[in-house]
């Protein structure tokens, strides 16, 4: 089936859903995305009437993990009286993911929530399109068939839809969200097995310490640190980050080389073993920073290490979160 | 003075610091006589301290532990010249609490007070290169400087201790400790996970160097220890977990099933008559036999028969009526698991004898005449399986010759080996040699020695009089390796080192003097109450001269070989020194608990819940808060302090007291912040 039907599926299969979990008071809000208002964004969207429900709508561009508005540092969504709504979520694999590993840090109530699940078929990375693109404004884009269509001024364009992907969509194999009792509608994964062989990692693995460091520098050479990545990660919901305590002022505020580089290293070990690897860091840098690569390699470490990946399991500890006398300690230096 | 007078001039004398005030420093360097005067240049360490920040006052002395040293540093608090204090000297391991005390009597708590250790990390380590040293020590000072200047004032905690006991293994030590403890009126739990206490002392024939019989002097402690009504005697059990923290431990003891009701049997022993399978008897390491169901020898305590399901058939012959009149054999038994709650733990776990199987140039293992010391014990005993009347082996014939070789697997620097002397081989090598000479005195004995240490009391003389008035040959040398000539007797090859010559010698039975190794299990008793070991294997004390039978582990004593190879005088004398150091602790009642335990900011916690499963303790659970929500909560009585959860948490919401993100912070800055 060509991706112009899939999405239209999808879409349907929300709708449906949607219609029916607020009919029979399932759920007293839908969380899900609406069309955005520039092209190469989309919306969340919270619906509590029935004949909002077309609003919904599912395509390529649908970025944004919305497991995020449940974590309590953003207001919770709430009743006149001050009651927590019962929220039905639009969930692709990588929020089913990201709803999991908050359950087990305890920072939402699965039983509250019902999960509706897509079968998600990828996200178009923004920062690919305008590499291609150039400076040209961009109107209108659109898929049609297996292709992305790309309307602007003096601009028509035809792309590949495979290989305008994000990379982590390329790998991923949790494309609908792994299936919990009574709580997921939709499509889910039943009993999901995880084989993932990190093959696109070999590449990064092959370099010497030198090199990954001078990608890394490179990568982050930009940066500016307007902490998008931070706002927009489902697992980035500290009362107060790091960077902004000051009581000791860890490191600088500055975007010298050295205090970019302590942000992005610090925020990448607060991620291992939980990153879902839902990509909406890399879709909102505004820089077009692609973390990809160490969120991959943290999620590589947990796997191999420690045979953990997040929020699959519902009762499965975090490597982090674990003791185990057993766990491997080769890091550890030998006495002499 | 009345007493209200004196509690008001103690109020008086309190110095109030709430943390606000400006830090005023007071930094003491210590020329510890030589030792850190003879490589730094104290004055200029002085000077240096004095442009570092909030300092208030820096000084040099001979030596600050001593009274005079003390005085200053008193006078300096008292007249209000300063708040905090920096001792620049050893290790905080000896003298914090001595200058913490001077603070507490000088009216400042007792936490203002960080100490630089310039010695050990300084002036020792770089004792060839002074300039290096007195950068180091300058560092040092100025990091400490840099905390001190962040300490806030803590208060001691108390929690109350349980007046009760349990003793980790009933050979000789456990049982000393036992019986003292059990005395001075304290419960005692003492668990053995064989069927009878005693121990390896049980398995000895003679002591040296006073000759008396093993038996005679342990048995009676034995049943002293089971008639004890302060003794809960948990034999065939162990220890499977320990929670808690000192004063108030919670242990879980599973008791092995016995397949045999411990109250219903008689011990009359008919069951061991029917039974039709014959094994090995481990107490005579394999020498004699005994059945499927047992007792370990005739003075066992208690006095209770055991089967031994790895190997009984379960033929049914000794649950009949006619065999078992009591009906008490149960083969159905299952494990009991009981909870006790003691205030202290004495480990008392005893020793392996070393294995020589691996030294293939002994022959052990493959000559049947080759035996170890152990073997030769119970070969020599009276209540052995020879009766006392050592024979040989391969064909029960009373040796004409015997060669002992000292420190088989002892002093052997070689893979597979043991670095420390096992201390007692020397001696039970002779003793064994005059014993036997005693039965045999045509026999001719030979020892082979690197060199004979008979350091004890009396050990000197028992060794002299060996050689000259029993006729023991010792032949200083190793044993290169040994062969079995005609008639199963062994030939030896080795180099006699005071003539210089090589030399070879048939004998007609050859025994190891293996030495003593720790547990096999050792490091799951270490992990099971947490306690450390030294690198040799055995159990680790707080500080080897002057708390040797204390682990770093607060509550937690160890006594007997468990701590290190030792004879039975050194090893009771320990198990009453742990016995007296256990009692010390409870007789208080309550116990200090240092405030370095984790705080939560409950402003910055987010409930996430990492730290309560990373907390080795169980100190930490979610709790739901009127105002912040679900937050991490901190059992101060059960947090040891050890940061795992301040480190691990990525709001740093949890500080360590002593030792917050700040303190730690300008110790890193130096203070440059």
């Amino acid at each position: 089936m060509v991706i112009e039907d899939q999405n239209k599926d999808i879409e349907q299969l929300i709708r449906d859903l949607a219609r029916k979990l607020l009919k029979e008071k399932e759920v007293d809000v839908i969380l899900g995305y609406t069309k955005g208002t520039i092209p190469l964004t989309s919306l969340p969207i919270v619906i509590d009437k029935v004949e909002d429900v077309d609003k919904l709508i599912w395509n390529n561009l649908c970025y944004i993990n919305l497991a995020k508005y449940l974590v309590p540092r953003i207001p919770t969504l709430m009743n006149e009286e001050g009651q927590k709504l019962k929220v039905g979520i639009v969930s692709k694999g990588c929020i089913g993911r990201a709803l999991i590993h908050l359950s087990v840090e305890h920072q939402i109530d699965l039983e509250n929530i019902k999960i509706i699940g897509i079968p998600c078929n990828g996200i178009i990375n923004r920062k690919k399109i305008e590499d291609e693109i150039g400076e040209r404004e961009i109107f209108e884009i659109s898929v049609s068939g297996d292709n992305i269509i790309i309307k602007g001024e003096d601009l028509e364009q035809t792309l590949p839809f495979n290989e305008y992907l994000n990379d982590l969509c390329k790998t991923c194999q949790v494309k609908s969200p792994p299936s919990i009792e009574n709580i997921c509608v939709g499509e889910c994964l039943e009993n999901p097995v995880i084989e993932d062989d990190f093959s696109d990692m070999t590449e990064f693995d092959s370099k010497t310490p030198e090199e990954k460091w001078e990608y890394i520098k490179n990568l982050l050479d930009t940066c500016t640190r307007c902490y998008a990545c931070r706002e927009v990660c489902p697992m980035c919901y500290c009362n107060l980050c790091f960077v902004d305590q000051n009581q000791p002022v860890w490191f600088g505020k500055t975007t010298a080389y050295s205090d970019i580089f302590t942000f992005h290293l610090i925020r990448a070990m607060h991620m291992a073993g939980r990153c879902v690897g839902c990509g909406a860091c890399s879709s909102v840098c505004p820089m077009g920073i692609d973390l990809n690569l160490i969120n991959r390699s943290l999620e590589k470490i947990a796997k191999e290490r420690f045979n953990f990946t997040s929020g699959i399991d519902p009762e499965a500890l975090p490597p982090m979160m674990a003791f185990d006398m057993e766990d491997d300690q080769e890091f550890m230096m030998e006495e002499d | 003075m009345t007493e209200a007078k004196k509690e008001l001039e103690k109020v008086k004398k309190e110095i109030v610091v709430t943390g606000n005030e400006k830090p005023q420093v007071g930094v003491y360097v210590c020329d510890c006589g030589i030792n850190i005067a003879g490589v730094v240049s104290v004055p200029d360490l002085v000077k240096y301290a004095e442009t570092l920040p909030d300092v208030a006052v820096a000084r040099e002395y001979k030596f600050f532990c001593s009274d005079t040293g003390q005085n200053i540093i008193k006078e300096d608090i008292q007249s209000g010249l300063i708040n905090r204090v920096v001792v620049a000297a050893c290790s905080p391991r000896m003298h914090e609490p001595t200058f913490r005390l001077v603070c507490k009597e000088a009216g400042l708590n007792q936490f203002l007070f960080e100490q630089a250790n310039i010695r050990e990390h300084s002036t020792w380590v770089h004792m060839k290169d002074p300039e290096g040293a007195f950068e180091a020590a300058k560092d040092l000072i100025k990091m400490s400087v840099a905390k001190a200047r962040e300490l806030k004032p803590l208060e001691v905690k108390t929690v109350s201790i349980e007046p009760a006991c349990l003793i980790i293994g009933g050979g000789i030590a456990g049982m000393n400790s036992a019986l003292d403890l059990a005395t001075e009126g304290y419960k005692v739990y003492l668990v053995e996970r064989t069927p009878t206490i005693g121990g390896h002392m049980a398995q000895l024939d003679k002591t040296f160097p006073t000759m008396d019989c093993s038996a005679c002097i342990l048995t009676p402690r034995m049943v002293d220890v089971a008639r004890n009504e302060n003794i809960e005697l948990l034999t065939y059990s162990e220890v499977v977990e320990v929670t808690g923290y000192v004063g108030n431990f919670e242990a879980t003891i599973m008791k092995k099933p016995h397949y045999v009701d411990q109250e219903a049997c008689t011990g009359c022993g008919v069951c061991v008559d029917y039974c039709p399978v014959v094994t090995g008897n481990e107490f005579d390491l394999g020498l004699a036999t005994r059945k499927a169901i047992y007792i370990p020898f005739p003075q066992a305590v208690p006095g209770k028969y055991t089967i031994d399901m790895d190997n009984c058939i379960k033929c049914g012959i000794c649950a009949r009526e006619d065999v078992c009149e009591p009906d008490a054999i149960r083969y159905d038994e299952e494990p009991e698991y009981m909870k006790v709650k003691v205030g202290t733990i004495i480990i008392a776990t005893g020793w392996d004898l070393y294995d020589p199987t691996g030294l293939k140039q002994y022959g052990y293992g493959r000559y049947p005449n080759v035996i170890d010391g152990l073997q030769m014990e119970r070969l020599l005993s009276s209540t052995g399986p020879l009766d006392g009347k050592p024979t040989r082996p391969s064909d029960l014939k009373a040796p004409h010759s015997i060669a002992f070789l000292q420190c088989v697997g002892s002093r052997n620097f070689r893979e597979g080996g043991n670095q420390y002397c096992s201390r007692v081989c020397c001696m039970y090598a002779t003793k064994q040699a005059r014993q036997y000479k005693e039965k045999h005195p045509d026999a001719d004995v030979y020892i082979f020695y690197m060199d004979v240490r008979a350091f004890g009391k009396g050990y000197e003389e028992f060794y002299e009089s060996a050689g000259k008035n029993y006729g023991i040959n010792y032949i200083r040398g190793r044993i290169a390796e040994v062969s079995e000539g005609e008639d199963h007797s062994i030939i030896i090859r080795a180099e006699d080192t005071l003539l210089q010559e090589p030399m070879e010698l048939k004998v007609d039975m050859f025994v190891l003097s293996c030495g003593l190794e720790s547990r096999s299990d050792a490091g799951e008793v270490a992990s099971l109450v947490r306690v450390q070991r030294s690198s040799d294997g055995f159990f680790m004390e707080a500080h080897p001269k002057l708390r040797p039978v204390d682990t770093l582990t607060e509550g937690i004593f160890i006594a007997g070989v468990a701590q290190g190879p030792k004879d039975i005088p050194d090893s009771v004398a320990q198990a009453k020194g742990a016995a007296s150091s256990a009692a010390t602790l409870m007789a208080k009642g309550e116990v200090e608990m240092e405030p370095f335990f984790a705080v939560v900011r409950p402003d910055r916690c987010i409930g996430c819940g990492m730290c309560v499963e990373n907390c080795t303790y169980g100190a930490i659970e979610l709790i739901d808060d009127r105002h912040f929500g679900k937050i991490a909560s901190i059992n101060q009585a059960l947090c040891k302090g050890c940061g795992a959860c301040s480190g691990n948490c990525r709001c740093s919401a949890i500080d360590i007291f002593g030792f917050t993100g700040e303190q730690i912070f300008s110790i890193i800055m130096g203070g440059e912040l």
